[in-house]
């Protein structure tokens, strides 16, 4: 008899035991980050599971030898439910090329895949409804550029790729993480480029759903420090995959614009990964980062000037309509 | 109708159909994921339009995820979908037999 239940693994050894042994027959990486877990047993035997971490659908294995039982249907059914319950519309699964036609039987769509993954969602809104939002902003243009930035915060930085852009483009498309995993709020941060840029009728500021950069994309990205170079490649990779096929036609964007790294390993492996995947197909521009009487410019170091309340930094390090709001904030 | 919600109705077993609902502002909008679309694809597509019609419901999205329903199932599971967007408890099932009439 075939039973599905949510686990409780972080609270029981055996169970845990039992999980990180599937997971692990099924190739996978024991990921315990994750908000929610259903296993399905076959008496005392797990033989399948599945987790959610906000509506992202992880860790799903079912044992080598069970394979034959269309256990894939309960369980992601199970875990729909969940976010039935917990309000969310929509999901996303990160899983291997090879296995995203189970899920496409389950009614999931593919949005991009790469030679290792693919990025699968179902659910609304979708990646139609971001493709039709995106067309509402198109402007015509004879050589359009996008950036894509987190803006946590704003800072002259910021200000000078956009000016680098608009220099070889005649309209800018900013792209601002809409994942809310930072320090500053999302519509706080869009609501920084927008004050930006205002009155700058050649800068589109646009938002990134869950679509670039995002929990969906590019999880590592918001681990930096701690991030898994491997991982962060692969998902780089998706995310650079997905821009190129997806979102450059839309708007027809011939250039991405990134600035340079040399301290963030993680924002090195994407600006390489965008370089390779773009190749001949859409040009990249890495600008260097600006630097002021010897210093650079980051949202690092305005980060840790606020958390030290030294204005006299931020006030160096972001445009001056940004350094009011940050200290009227 | 007022509400902007989604909502999903049956599972992904055998015989079953699972079907998504979204009001949007753009008339009836079908898609279809079946084995056995190429067979009966149109006939449950039409199935699940005469339905909703039924219903009176004019704009919605709908996502129908087929495993070889009955056609008892999938007006069954569309009605309820419906029933469920209305917020509505008071299931009337008996609507069906009126339809014959």
């Amino acid at each position: 008899m075939m039973v599905v239940k949510q686990l409780w693994f972080q609270f029981d050894p055996s169970v845990r035991q039992q999980w990180r042994d599937l997971l692990v027959a099924a190739q996978l990486v024991p990921d315990e980050q994750v908000d929610y877990t259903v296993g399905i047993y076959d008496g005392a035997q797990l033989i399948g599971t599945g987790s959610l971490y906000q509506n992202i659908i992880k860790e799903v294995a079912i044992d080598p030898t069970a394979t034959q039982q269309n256990l894939l249907a309960p369980l992601i059914k199970a875990l729909l439910d969940r976010l039935d319950e917990t309000k969310y519309e929509s999901a996303f699964v990160y899983t291997k090329p090879m296995t995203a036609p189970y899920f496409e039987a389950m009614g999931f769509k593919v949005i991009v895949t790469t030679d290792e993954v693919s990025l699968l969602e179902w659910g609304y809104p979708n990646f139609d409804d971001y493709q039709a939002y995106l067309r509402q902003y198109q402007r015509p243009s004879k050589q359009a550029a996008a950036i894509v930035m987190n803006a946590n915060p704003f800072t002259l930085g910021h200000q000078y790729l956009i000016d680098q852009a608009l220099k070889s483009s005649d309209v800018v498309y900013v792209f601002v993480v809409s994942e809310d995993r930072s320090q500053f709020k999302t519509a706080t941060r869009l609501a920084m480029v927008r004050r930006a840029v205002a009155g700058n009728q050649r800068v589109v500021v646009l938002e990134t759903a869950h679509y670039l950069v995002s929990n969906a994309t590019f999880p590592t990205y918001f681990l930096k420090d701690q991030a898994d170079l491997m991982l962060a490649k692969t998902q780089a990779r998706l995310d650079a995959t997905l821009f190129l096929t997806k979102i450059k036609p839309v708007l027809a964007i011939q250039q991405r614009l990134v600035g340079a790294e040399p301290d963030s390993p993680v924002t090195q492996v994407y600006n390489d990964q965008l370089a390779q995947v773009f190749a001949s197909q859409l040009s990249l521009t890495v600008v260097p980062r600006l630097r002021q009487a010897g210093q650079p410019i980051s949202a690092t170091i305005v980060r840790q000037a606020l958390s030290n309340g030294d204005w006299a930094t931020v006030e160096r390090q972001v445009p001056p309509i940004n350094y009011q709001f940050l200290k009227g904030s | 109708m007022s509400t902007s919600q989604t909502v999903t109705v049956g599972t992904l077993e055998s015989s079953d159909l699972m079907i998504t609902l979204k009001p949007n502002n753009s008339g009836i909008q079908v898609e279809l994921e079946s084995n056995v679309k190429k067979q009966f694809g149109t006939h449950i597509t039409a199935l699940i339009i005469e339905t909703l019609q039924h219903f009176g419901v004019v704009d919605i999205q709908v996502t129908a995820v087929d495993k070889g329903a009955l056609d008892c199932t999938i007006k069954a599971r569309t009605i309820a979908a419906i029933y469920r967007l209305q917020g509505k408890t008071d299931y009337d099932w008996k609507v069906i037999d009126a339809w014959n009439a």
